[in-house]
C-alpha cells in the first residue's frame, strides 16, 4: 500500500511540473507557414521553427489542420540512394532546443484541402504537446518564387 | 525539391537557351498521380515543364532506361497508406537521348542544374 501511494505521489508531481509549463508562452513558433497547394496535387507541406522553452522534453504530434482532410508529421529519409518522405508518429524536442521543419527534412504534410486555400490566409493547426493541445495559425505562402 | 530546383535553374536561362532544353518530370506514383494531374503539377514550376505518368508497366519500362529505381512501401498508419522511395537524380540527356550526366535533385540545388544545362547545351 505504501508503494502504491508513493508511485501515485510521484506521478502527481510529474503532472504538476508539466502543468507549470505554459505552452502558449514557452513554446515559440517562428515563421509558421504552409505552402499554398499547387494545381495537380492534393498534398502540400508546412514548416516552422519550434523552440521548447519548457523544462522538459516535448513530444509533438498533429491532431488536425483546419480545412484539410488529414495532416501528418513526416521525415525525409535516404536509403540505398533512394529518397522518401515517411510518416512518423511525433517529433521530440528536448528542453531548450529548437525543432526546424524545412523542405527536404522534417516537415508537416497536409492532404486533401476541403476548399480553396489562398495565399495570405491562415490555417489553424492543432498540435498535441505532451498530450496537451495547442492551436497555432500557419500562414499560407507561395511555394514557388517567380 | 527536384522540380523546385529545376524551375529555379530554368528561370536563369535566356530565351535562346530555353529553346534548346526540355525538362521532363516522371511521377512513379501511378496509383495516385494521374497523367493530366502530373502535367498540370509540373507546369507550376516552369511553364514548359512536361509532367508524365502512366501505367505501372509504362513507368517501369521508362525507369529501366535510367540508372534509377523506386520502391513502394505500404504504411497502413499513413493517410495515403504507402510511401515511395525513389532515386533522387536529375538526368541530363543529349540530343540523341543518351544520359550524359546527373545531379541530385534535392541536394545539389538550382545552381548545379543550371550549370549542367549550360555545360551540355
Amino acid at each position: 500500500m505504501k508503494n502504491t501511494i508513493f508511485i501515485a505521489a510521484i506521478l502527481s508531481f510529474a503532472k504538476l511540473a508539466f502543468a507549470d509549463c505554459d505552452l502558449k508562452t514557452k513554446v515559440e513558433f517562428t515563421e509558421p507557414r504552409i505552402f499554398a497547394p499547387l494545381k495537380g496535387s492534393n498534398a502540400t507541406g508546412g514548416f516552422a521553427k519550434i523552440k521548447n522553452n519548457c523544462s522538459e522534453e516535448l513530444e509533438l504530434s498533429l491532431k488536425s489542420a483546419e480545412g484539410f482532410k488529414a495532416v501528418e508529421t513526416h521525415v525525409t529519409v535516404e536509403e540505398n540512394g533512394r529518397m522518401a518522405m515517411k510518416k512518423i508518429d511525433s517529433f521530440k524536442i528536448k528542453s531548450g532546443e529548437t525543432l526546424e521543419l524545412v523542405p527536404g527534412g522534417k516537415h508537416l504534410m497536409f492532404f486533401d484541402p476541403q476548399g480553396t486555400v489562398n495565399e495570405g490566409s491562415e490555417v489553424k493547426l492543432v498540435f498535441n504537446l505532451n498530450k496537451k493541445e495547442l492551436t497555432i495559425p500557419f500562414k499560407v505562402v507561395q511555394r514557388i518564387k517567380k | 525539391m527536384s522540380l523546385s530546383n529545376a524551375g529555379g535553374a530554368f528561370r536563369l536561362l535566356n530565351s535562346s537557351e530555353l529553346n534548346n532544353v526540355r525538362f521532363i518530370f516522371l511521377s512513379v506514383d501511378q496509383a495516385h498521380d494521374k497523367p493530366d494531374e502530373v502535367a498540370d503539377y509540373a507546369t507550376n514550376f516552369f511553364p514548359t515543364f512536361v509532367g508524365l505518368s502512366g501505367s505501372k508497366e509504362q513507368i517501369d519500362k521508362t525507369i529501366s532506361l535510367f540508372p534509377a529505381s523506386y520502391i513502394l512501401e505500404e504504411n497502413s498508419k499513413s493517410y495515403l497508406g504507402y510511401s515511395i522511395s525513389h532515386t533522387d537524380r536529375v538526368f541530363f540527356l543529349n540530343s540523341k537521348g543518351i544520359v550524359v550526366d546527373s545531379v541530385s535533385g534535392s541536394k545539389d540545388g538550382a545552381d548545379a542544374i543550371y550549370k549542367k544545362i549550360k555545360e551540355n547545351l
